[in-house]
């Protein structure tokens, strides 16, 4: 379900029942300093934190790459690449995990199709490298700058990156890089493992540049040195036509200048726009599209072959957003679980059911296999169903609140 | 889950209402706001309850939250047409590729490689001050001989050039405009010839800016330039919004003639349009078989050789069903992914000329055996490819020197279809609130209303659709009651360097306050020149010619409250 809000009866039922037990005069009141004070548990704990992060970890990759196409693929071990490969996935966990607050800068700022498109267009990636001028410009520092302007959202990102350093499912050999790229997109060109670190590093500092750009959109104590990096980038880092950032504009709700109006409309739109958007992505269009096209090439993260960690871990995005804290596996004591029980609304043991059943059927679709291996399997199917009851969930408790 | 309609979701809201009661005015915030969810549904002061659901009961999404705008309608889900619409997103949101599946076929030349890029949010495009050809950058350029040679609003469309340029190109090709060449000033207004000062009686002041283009004659690879063939004049052309174009299309000719009859006594009507002396349509209304092709109505019912469909899409009318509308057309020519109903290329033959004639592409063109533009292999024998394969009057499919096969398959493009005509409206906000009311009340009472008409009801909903779709339904919306806020025709606002051709539909204002929300601006007017709503009305009397000048008079001399009870009103519909 995409359309929010569209009500059952039995949210009408829950609603009479959640009023009837708080009807007091105070009740309105407390209710907003809760989510006030959930609000600013979330903020700086979930959002602030996981795109430090992203942040912190995307830089780490580059730095990583860098170094390794600067040694060069004959001196390069195995050890090395584990590291690069590792240090990959942990910033795409973060990037993963952040999905649950897609709305603000990662949409205004287009930087969500930037830095995650997929598919790859490998035959375009052949093209590039196999031609010596591009190459030679995407070298050094000014490389991120070229390959931001130049190389187009279907060669940066996650996804670029993920094709140089995996293939079905593991880690690039170091003798695959010393060679000449063999994938079959590449027939009658030569791109050597270098070329290809090349093109990977100036890919990693675009995307780098991208998460300090997340992180300081929203985070007006974001560190200096990421803060410099989008100065110098000149890329806007506040909400248009105004200077704050996006959280000083949510931690201002209820106040003349923020985009929202009242407390219990964040609180709904941390449900709606946030988690409940990335159920749907998940069930609809990630694992959906795949699924009910029955074609491989709506699969994302082929080469690394994580797809299904991806989906666990916008998930979880979905319960640290709950919880109010990056990480936590049971709710802090502002946090938006909190606000729904101390209130006593009725849907929160579905809620907090489907929130586990997802991740549930995620790591029994995990445990069968790899998505581009079994995306037509009923397991999936049966992921996709409670996905998309978790989605309903999440509006039935933002419609509570909203009404109270 | 199905959508269980209207009437239930009213039972919810009358549940929740009902509880409110017992604690009036317990509820209010601490800036004295509290939620409209309460309220929705309900008559509340001057609107009646069905002015929450802007789109009717089959258009209205009740989500009013960031990424609102992307939601599809309740016929969708009504109708079993979620995984067609899921499908069809993605092809809407994704980048288009050169090679790789599903979203291939990119180019040669093209104007965006994703819809989104025009489309941030699924809104309009966002003010820009220089042209790239990327995510938020929703301009198309307008490149034109201007009737008086200089700065005319009014001339043909160059030829050098397609209609919506082209500032990309795949290897080896160059683009045929240099996009980097592209110059945008945005320049200031001093005084308005229509005298009405640039500050309001009780002082606050307002600014109103504009955009200057000019692209130099070394940007063109054409051959001829535009400036060998007349002078050159620019202008920009922002994307419109999306959502509810599906109802739009549902609205009945003949409603709409009647608006036309009814305005028609009152102000020039382009001619182009409305016949004053008969009182009737023009034949430039009209939108015929000869250009929609084959096709059928939704009720099976083959459209004959004399059908003739009325305009009512893009700023200038130029298209009738919205099956063969903007987004029809736009999914083939700003990508130049062809498929088997569109089996030419957008391109020029003086784009196709320059290529032909150029060295470094024919070079890169003989490395590659591979390229279909290959031929023999030799010098000559690429340029006769080059040149041919590169001319929008080829068959792509079906000519002597590579024939290509469609990029995008049949059911990719129904599922676009069943997307575009099925996203939703979302819910009118806060007209509970006193301001919002009053905002209306003003609104209607100083003329804003004659063009900015409020309410519509869709007729059966017959629509046409190409023969392409075969017997596959569309998202449908039957007598429903919506609030498009619009006539459906054009007027002028002689503007400085005002909109190319000079006639503009009214544009609908349903869904434009969560603009901000969803795509963090808030844009308005044709070239996105008005930073915010006063400032949109402000320009509509900028000349005393304009049609809405006496509205925009009345406006000037509200009171500061009841100028801000407008925005709010404009911003909750």
């Amino acid at each position: 379900m995409k359309n929010k809000f569209i009500l059952a009866m039995a949210v009408a039922a829950l609603t009479l029942t959640a009023c009837d037990k708080d009807k007091n005069d105070d009740n309105s009141l407390s209710l907003e300093n809760d989510i006030k004070a959930a609000v600013e548990q979330y903020v700086p704990n979930v959002i602030y934190t996981t795109y430090n992060d992203l942040a912190k970890e995307s830089n780490e990759l580059y730095e990583l790459l860098a170094d390794a196409s600067e040694k060069g693929v004959n001196e390069l071990t195995q050890d090395e690449i584990d590291a690069i490969c590792a240090k990959f996935l942990q910033a795409r966990q973060s990037w993963e995990e952040s999905e649950a607050f897609l709305f603000g800068a990662a949409t205004d700022f287009g930087i969500d199709p930037h830095i995650d498109t997929w598919p790859l267009d490998v035959p375009s990636l052949a093209t590039a490298l196999s031609n010596t001028e591009q190459v030679e410009s995407l070298e050094g520092e000014d490389g991120i700058a070229y390959a931001s302007a130049k190389l187009g959202a279907e060669l940066l990102g996650f996804h670029g990156i993920e094709f140089i350093l995996f293939r079905d499912g593991k880690n690039r050999t170091v003798e695959a890089l010393r060679g000449n790229e063999d994938d079959e997109a590449f027939n009658g060109k030569t791109v050597t493992g270098a070329q290809e670190l090349i093109y990977a590093t100036a890919v990693a500092g675009d995307l780098r540049d991208n998460c300090y750009r997340l992180s300081v959109s929203w985070n007006p104590d974001a560190p200096e040195a990421w803060q410099e990096r989008c100065e110098e980038l000149e890329v806007p880092v506040s909400m248009t036509g105004s200077d704050k950032t996006y959280g000083e504009n949510m931690l201002g709700a209820a106040k003349a200048g923020s985009t929202y109006a009242t407390w219990q409309e964040t609180a709904a739109s941390i449900l709606v726009a946030g988690c409940s958007n990335i159920c749907n992505e998940v069930a609809n269009v990630k694992m959906g599209n795949a699924h009910n096209g029955e074609d491989e090439n709506y699969i994302e993260s082929p080469y690394s072959k994580k797809s299904f960690q991806d989906f666990i871990d916008n998930i979880l995005s979905i319960q640290y957003s709950l919880y109010g804290k990056a990480g936590a596996t049971t709710p802090v004591s502002n946090s938006i679980i909190n606000v729904l029980k101390n209130y006593n609304y009725n849907g929160l043991t579905n809620m907090q059911d489907k929130l586990k059943a997802s991740v549930d059927a995620l790591k029994a679709c995990q445990e069968k296999g790899a998505f581009v291996d079994i995306y037509d399997d009923d397991l999936v199917q049966d992921a996709m169903d409670v996905i998309s009851e978790l989605d309903e969930e999440l509006n039935k408790a933002a419609q509570w609140i909203v009404k109270q | 889950m199905q959508i269980k309609g209207f009437g239930i979701a009213l039972l919810g809201l009358a549940v929740a209402v009902g509880c409110t009661d017992g604690n009036s005015g317990l509820n209010e915030s601490a800036n004295n706001r509290e939620p409209d969810a309460k309220y929705v549904g309900q008559a509340v002061g001057n609107f009646s309850a069905d002015e929450w659901y802007p789109g009717g009961q089959l258009g209205t999404t009740d989500n009013v939250t960031a990424g609102c705008y992307e939601d599809e309608t309740p016929s969708v889900e009504k109708q079993g047409l979620m995984t067609a619409f899921n499908l069809g997103q993605a092809a809407f949101e994704r980048k288009y590729t050169t090679y790789t599946a599903p979203f291939k076929g990119l180019g040669p030349a093209y104007v965006r490689s994703s819809c989104l890029d025009c489309h941030p949010g699924y809104g309009h495009g966002k003010r820009q001050s220089q042209y790239r050809a990327e995510f938020g950058n929703g301009y198309l350029l307008v490149i034109y001989h201007p009737v008086d040679n200089q700065n005319s609003d009014d001339g043909p469309y160059v030829s050098e050039v397609t209609g919506m340029p082209q500032t990309k190109a795949t290897y080896p090709f160059l683009p045929p405009i240099d996009e980097e060449q592209i110059d945008i000033k945005w320049l200031s207004v001093n005084e308005m010839p229509s005298g009405l000062p640039m500050k309001f009686p009780d002082g606050e002041e307002y600014s109103l800016i504009y955009p200057e283009v000019n692209i130099p004659e070394s940007a063109f690879n054409t051959s001829p330039t535009p400036y060998q063939t007349g002078a050159v004049a620019f202008r920009l052309e922002s994307t419109i919004g999306i959502i509810g174009s599906g109802l739009l299309d549902a609205i009945p000719q003949d409603s709409i003639r009647e608006q036309y009859r009814s305005e028609a006594r009152f102000v020039d009507l382009n001619p182009a349009f409305w016949n004053k002396e008969t009182n009737d349509f023009a034949a430039g209304a009209w939108y015929g078989y000869e250009k929609l092709g084959e096709g059928s109505y939704a009720d099976g019912t083959p459209a004959s050789t004399d059908t003739k469909l009325l305009k009512r899409f893009t700023y200038a009318m130029t298209r009738a069903s919205l099956q063969d509308g903007a987004g029809a057309n736009a999914i083939w020519n700003i990508t130049n992914v062809s498929r088997s109903d569109r089996p030419y290329l957008y391109t020029t033959k003086a784009w196709a000329k320059a290529m032909s004639e150029n060295a470094q592409v024919i070079a890169a063109i003989k490395a590659d055996q591979s390229s279909p533009y290959y031929a023999d292999g030799t010098d000559e024998g690429i340029k006769e490819a080059v040149l041919n394969l590169l001319d929008p009057s080829t068959n792509q499919f079906d000519n002597q020197w590579h024939s290509f096969s469609p990029e995008m398959s049949d059911d990719q493009y129904y599922n676009f279809m069943v997307w575009h005509r099925g996203l939703s409206i979302p819910r009118a906000r806060n007209l509970n609130r006193a301001e919002v009311q009053k905002g209306k009340e003003v609104f209607n009472r100083i003329g804003c209303a004659s063009c900015h008409r409020a309410k519509w009801t869709t007729g059966d909903d017959n629509y046409w659709k190409p023969k392409v779709y075969a017997d596959k339904e569309l998202p449908q919306y039957k007598n429903q009651t919506i609030y498009p806020y619009t006539d459906m025709i054009q007027h002028r606002l002689y503007m400085i360097n005002g909109i190319h051709g000079s006639w503009c539909r009214t544009t609908p204002l349903w869904g434009r306050g969560l603009s901000r929300e969803n795509t963090g601006a808030e844009d308005r007017l044709h070239d996105n020149r008005a930073r915010n709503v006063i400032e949109a009305i402000m320009w509509h009397g900028y000349s005393k010619d304009s049609d809405a000048y006496k509205c925009t008079e009345k406006f000037y001399n509200l009171t500061k409250e009841e100028r801000d009870a407008v925005v709010e009103f404009i911003n909750s519909i």
